[in-house]
């Protein structure tokens, strides 16, 4: 880097690149990295380094116009997670459009500002951990700029002045305007620019300022790169050395699934090659007793998502569903409180920021107090969300607080009572509602031959045993656990398929390796065959249990499949129903089909400590605060309103009404028009060729002039006066001295010239004892009247102001004579 | 090392730049919408942006204090010619260098009616002295921009200050007219480390400098002409004594010494030849009387450009004269300038009627009335008699200034006895007499202006090579 310009032109690059970054990761959007990583990529290099295009403004702003008019053509109707996308969209596009110009330190100031602009957005998004740590990079990095920036401000002064001045110089002997007349402005070329006939007028100096050598600038800049880098490859150090699982950057994979965190919901029960698993953190869940104290239960938990119970066949293959086809929105009910009663616990569980409102826990799932109308439960799929009464969609991370159950040993219960979130299908049994049972129960025999005889084999086993219905669903389970029968496997690559039969049929009958989905899909037909009701569920399984944060730190590696098997009231136990596990509904009753899962024991947390600085930055820094959970309470501008008597509500009903009229289509119109006429205005203005052949005073803004065409209308002294042209206005202290002069009977005659007045006025008050006063004065008065009235000459302020403390003494003078007499 | 003297310590004056103003813009909506939203981040984000702000306040603060600033002018300065004035700027605060330091300055060319040889800045110059008014005279000044009509603005940059090592920075200035220019107010900025606050501390330096008449040819005939006129007063003193002269010391005897000189009792001691060797004492005196005549004072008319010239043309002449005039005569030298006021200055030493002379060719004016005859007396009775007395005037020679008739007609005062006497002086200084004509062929012959074979100015080298250089830049 030769120069200070260089260095900013490139921390400039970095620092848009860091913001760009920032609000890719916090929408999680890949797609909007690489565009604008491209974007100015190609700016940087094809602007600042190659120098082969550079915009002009009028173009760039035209382009900005059109960027404008593209990324917000939507706005309007768009939620607020749209409009915050709109304008991010919007932010990226204008950055791309100022790397591509001339990089002047105007040009860098909103370049900087955009950027900060862009910050701030991905803030409102929310930033995780890893985010963070490149929101603290940023600031480094705008900071270094804004000091480049600042000596390069400085730099470029000097430039642009030393330039004007040559300019100026050559301008000058080129229409050499010394000849013969001496700088006489009535010779004046009237091709003269304002700056020219500015200086010739007030024969201002022409003034270089001596450049310095770049070494003392390059000293500077060494220091400071070396103090930024060094701070930085601290920082990345330290990053990079944290114990942790997970790598410590983010590939376009994990950032993908961040979209769509948790479980899938629909199986893929045709799986080919090797599934890989995520190391992306989902939620984490910590167990305390309602007095707050820590709760390490005995085994691990089941974090339940939702139920896929609806069987279809799709291209030749069983799928299991999610059936939202079958959800309205009278579905969605708030969850029963905690019952008193019980042995609850309380799980405070986080989960991390997704666009899905989906939310895990252990069932049974209770809401507690102070948790109120922030969850929803869906009866149809059987899964919680979040409450999306104010915001559509949710993008910061989510904490809730809930109560489940444990048993006397300590235990996490596996059954619960039959839709045990609500309050009518708790207390009634599914016989009430036979159109609910069929569809559990839904099978098509024909594409399980062997499924089925396997499932009535065990069946017949059973009821050879004496066995009941609770039995049947052991002996199914211990089936699929038996290591002769099956194996776990995320591997399929070497596994023969065979295509012509159902993949569940296929993995029953043939291969007999594979994942959770299959083995809770097969058991939930072979129970569904039994005509017990069942259910396919996902969720997770297991976690790493953290001793610094004392939680279970769940990733995606956890995901699992379980099966859910429908008791009746009478079918359970009285246990189950004396610690609440069922109830006059009946129970669900957790199947696990899956045997030995690599994830499913409980792991220490080898990255304890970033997932610690991780769970800091959420709570401290992000505050973990859910958008949608802005309440009134917690908002400090409503605390201040209750203080000084402030009816917000009104207020907010104002608002709401003046956001109604402003999204009228007339007052869209409206505002549209006056944007456009104002931007047409500008262009026209902009596009205006300049008049070489004006004179200093055409030389005025279009606004003025257009307010002195106007004025000309009434008057043309009024032009001239709105345009400044008026040398009334500049030689008003002649008048006033005049005026003092009649006073003391000294009239110019009309046959006189100022001068010859001025002479008179010296000889006729040469007997004045302020005679040296009275002379002097009115002879600097009258060579400033004539250079202004015949050498078009202007005077400022400072000199009018003297000339005013002037005519005042003047006035004095003449005064103590009167007194003098008087006296 | 040097001390400066500060007549009053002006208190630092602290402002936001326009990019600090943006900053704080965005910082006030972060601010506001970290505290409607009530998102943690931004509040952080706030306080980070915050922290610059307050850091780049304190340090420009700080460090404006521990500056001081000494403007050196050029000795002399003339029109058409780049200058060169130096900036020195001290660190007095030991604990940090003082980085990215700007001084600003301003040059100013007095208005016509200031354009005297009064170098006092008094407070009628300096503007009215109401702190309202000037500061609000100032702020309009700013948004019209009206200052930077009339003011050539400054800009000196010192990249780094160490602690008591002061640094010299340069810059260069253009004058094409020469006259009386206010150099100054000038105040010292840092806005380091980050642009966005900017103290600024006046440290006045206001002074006047008075650029002199644009430097022209003088051809050798005018140098001959001076060496006879100066020989004939040579001769005249010889026929004086040579005893006149100044002792100045012994020297061995050499070929063509003339043996009166011969001390006799240093040869008997030494046993050659000594001789006393004397300094020839100079009486060459010299005096020039510009007669800045012009025939119109009114500006309009067409012919005024013209006689203007023709005063520039002879005040140029003046001053090249004496700058060339230094080997030549070493007597008493007396200049008058006969204009719009009138002037008279002499000196044993040309060196000193240099420093004098030129602020008064600088503001001299023409006028339609010059009191030739005044000037003339005046310069006559400065040198020597017999001292021929150049006059350089923009007319012909009044015939009662060549035959000596009708002078009373231009001595005519109140003052019958003034006018006698001065009336007799004149006809005494008649003979010495050497009248110029600007329009005549023999003054063409002695001075020529740097023009073009239209009459045009020249750019002189120095503006052409630095000129050169910035608009290569610009078009880089």
């Amino acid at each position: 880097m030769r120069n200070p310009k260089t260095a900013l032109q490139f921390t400039l690059f970095c620092t848009v690149l860091l913001s760009s970054a920032l609000l890719g990761l916090a929408m999680d959007s890949v797609q909007s990295i690489v565009v604008a990583s491209v974007g100015m990529t190609m700016g940087f290099l094809i602007a600042d380094r190659l120098r082969w295009l550079q915009l002009d403004g009028m173009i760039a702003n035209v382009v900005s116009i059109i960027v404008l008019v593209i990324a917000m053509r939507n706005f309007f109707s768009l939620d607020g997670t749209g409009k915050l996308t709109s304008v991010a969209t919007l932010l990226s596009y204008l950055l791309t459009v100022l790397m591509f110009q001339e990089k002047t330190p105007r040009v860098n100031w909103q370049i900087l500002v955009l950027s900060l602009l862009q910050v701030v957005l991905s803030t409102i998004f929310c930033l995780n951990l890893e985010a963070g740590m490149l929101f603290l990079c940023y600031f480094l990095v705008i900071g270094l700029a804004t000091l480049l920036q600042s000596i390069y401000i400085q730099q470029f002064d000097i430039q642009t002045n030393n330039e004007k001045s040559a300019l100026l110089a050559n301008q000058w002997f080129k229409n050499q305007w010394f000849s013969n007349h001496q700088f006489s402005p009535t010779n004046q070329n009237q091709s003269a620019s304002p700056a020219l006939t500015n200086a010739i007028e007030t024969h201002r100096p022409i003034v270089f300022f001596d450049s310095q050598s770049p070494s003392q600038s390059i000293t500077i800049l060494k220091q400071l790169l070396i103090w930024f880098f060094l701070s930085f490859s601290f920082a990345a150090t330290l990053f990079h050395l944290a114990p942790r699982n997970s790598p410590p950057w983010f590939g376009p994979a994990r950032i993908a699934k961040t979209s769509t965190a948790g479980v899938e919901k629909s199986v893929d029960l045709d799986e080919r090659g090797k599934i890989t698993l995520s190391n992306q953190v989902m939620f984490q869940a910590k167990f305390q007793s309602p007095k707050g104290q820590e709760v390490q239960p005995a085994n691990l938990p089941y974090f339940r998502g939702l139920a896929l119970s609806s069987v279809v066949v799709a291209n030749g293959k069983t799928d299991f569903r999610a059936p939202y086809d079958r959800v309205s929105k009278e579905h969605y009910q708030l969850p029963r409180r905690a019952p008193f009663d019980k042995n609850f616990i309380i799980q405070n569980i986080t989960v991390e920021k997704s666009a899905d409102p989906l939310i895990y826990g252990v069932y049974p799932f209770w809401t507690v107090a102070n948790e109120d109308k922030q969850i929803t439960f869906c009866h149809e799929i059987s899964g919680l969300t979040r409450c999306r009464l104010r915001e559509p969609v949710s993008v910061s991370p989510f904490k809730f607080q809930a109560a489940t159950l444990l048993g006397p040993r300590s235990n996490f219960s596996r059954t619960w009572p039959y839709v045990s979130n609500t309050r009518h299908y708790s207390q009634h049994p599914m016989a009430d509602d036979p159109l609910q049972h069929e569809w559990l129960t839904h099978l098509e025999p024909n594409r399980y031959p062997e499924l089925i005889k396997l499932s009535d084999q065990i069946a017949a086993k059973n009821s050879a045993a004496g066995g009941d219905r609770r039995t049947l669903i052991a002996a199914i389970e211990n089936h699929f656990l038996n290591p002769r029968n099956f194996r776990y496997s995320l591997d399929y690559t070497d596994i023969q398929r065979d295509p012509t039969i159902d993949p569940i049929e296929d993995f029953v009958a043939n291969f007999r390796t594979g994942h959770c989905e299959m083995f809770a899909s097969a058991a939930t037909l072979m129970l569904r065959r039994q005509g017990i009701p069942a259910r396919l569920v996902v969720g997770y399984h297991a976690g790493e249990y953290n001793q610094l944060l004392k939680s279970f730190v769940v990733r995606g590696q956890h995901a699992h499949a379980w099966v859910e098997a429908y008791l009746p009231p009478e079918e359970c136990t009285s246990e189950m129903l004396a610690s609440g596990q069922s109830g006059p509904g009946g129970a669900w009753t957790i199947v696990e089909a899956t045997p030995s899962i690599p994830n499913s024991t409980l792991q220490d947390g080898q990255n304890e400590a970033i997932v610690l600085a991780r769970n800091v930055w959420d709570d401290y820094v992000l505050g973990n605060e859910n958008t949608i959970d802005t309440s009134e309470t917690k908002s400090p501008v409503y605390a201040w309103a209750r203080r000084i008597n402030l009816d917000i509500d009104a207020w907010e009903e104002r608002a709401n009404s003046a956001v109604a009229i402003s999204r009228s289509p007339a007052f869209k119109y409206g505002i549209a028009a006056l944007l456009a006429l104002v931007i047409l205005t500008m262009l026209a203005n902009a596009l205006r060729p300049t008049k070489n052949g004006a004179s200093p005073d055409q030389q005025v803004g279009f606004f003025k002039r257009m307010a002195a065409r106007a004025a000309a209308l009434i008057s043309p002294q009024l032009a001239d006066w709105v345009l400044g042209k008026s040398n009334s206005q500049q030689t008003k202290f002649y008048d006033r001295m005049a005026r003092i002069l009649a006073d003391q009977n000294l009239y110019r005659r009309h046959d006189q010239t100022h001068r010859e007045f001025a002479a008179t006025v010296a000889t006729e008050v040469s007997a004045h004892p302020n005679a040296q006063l009275i002379e002097i004065t009115v002879a600097e008065i009258t060579a400033a009247y004539n250079s202004i009235r015949f050498g078009h000459q202007r005077i400022n302020q400072t000199q009018r102001d003297r000339f005013k403390q002037q005519i005042d003494e003047l006035k004095l003078a003449f005064e103590d004579l009167a007194i003098q007499k008087e006296s | 090392m040097f001390r400066y003297i500060q007549i009053r310590k002006h208190k630092e004056r602290v402002s936001l730049t326009p990019e600090g103003f943006a900053y704080l813009t965005v910082l006030c909506f972060i601010t506001v919408g970290s505290i409607m939203r009530n998102v943690n981040l931004l509040i952080l984000m706030a306080g980070l942006m915050f922290a610059p702000l307050f850091i780049n306040w304190r340090l420009a603060v700080y460090r404006i204090r521990s500056l001081r600033g000494l403007r050196r002018p050029p000795n002399r300065i003339h029109a058409n010619q780049l200058v060169k004035f130096q900036w020195e700027c001290e660190n007095t605060l030991r604990a940090f260098p003082a980085m990215n330091v700007m001084v600003h300055d301003q040059i100013r060319r007095a208005p016509d009616a200031e354009q005297t040889l009064d170098r006092d800045l008094s407070p009628k110059f300096i503007g009215n002295q109401n702190v309202f008014r000037r500061w609000f005279g100032e702020l309009i000044d700013r948004i019209w921009r009206r200052s930077d009509r009339d003011t050539a603005k400054v800009q000196v940059r010192f990249q780094r200050l160490l602690a008591d090592q002061p640094e010299t920075q340069t810059f260069r200035s253009y004058f094409a007219q020469r006259g009386k220019y206010y150099l100054g107010p000038a105040e010292i900025v840092s806005s380091f480390p980050f642009g966005l606050i900017v103290s600024r501390q006046r440290i006045g330096q206001r002074a006047i400098s008075f650029v002199a008449p644009e430097l022209g040819n003088l051809e050798t005939s005018w140098e001959k002409r001076i060496q006879s006129s100066a020989a004939g007063a040579d001769s005249a003193h010889q026929k004086q004594s040579i005893e006149g002269d100044d002792f100045f010391g012994l020297r061995p005897w050499r070929t063509g010494d003339n043996k009166k000189n011969i001390h006799w009792r240093s040869t008997a001691k030494q046993g050659f030849p000594i001789v006393k060797q004397h300094e020839r004492r100079n009486n060459r005196d010299f005096a020039i009387v510009l007669d800045l005549y012009i025939d119109n004072d009114a500006p309009e008319t067409s012919d005024y450009g013209d006689a203007i010239n023709r005063c520039e043309m002879i005040l140029s002449f003046a001053a090249t004269a004496l700058l060339n005039i230094g080997t030549d005569v070493e007597g008493q030298v007396a200049m008058s300038i006969c204009g719009h006021e009138l002037s008279t200055h002499r000196s044993r030493t040309v060196s000193g009627l240099i420093a004098d002379v030129m602020p008064a060719l600088a503001v001299a004016r023409g006028s339609v009335l010059p009191n030739i005859v005044d000037g003339i007396v005046a310069s006559f009775d400065c040198v020597s008699h017999g001292t021929p007395i150049y006059v350089i005037s923009s007319r012909e020679q009044p015939s009662a200034l060549s035959s000596g008739l009708m002078v009373e007609s231009l001595t005519k005062t109140d003052d019958e006895d003034r006018s006698r006497y001065f009336a007799r002086r004149v006809r005494q200084s008649l003979p010495a007499l050497r009248w110029l004509d600007v329009d005549d062929d023999d003054f063409t012959s002695l001075f020529s202006m740097n023009r073009s074979t239209g009459g045009d100015r020249i750019m002189p080298p120095a503006l052409k090579q630095v000129s050169q250089k910035w608009i290569d830049h610009a078009k880089s």
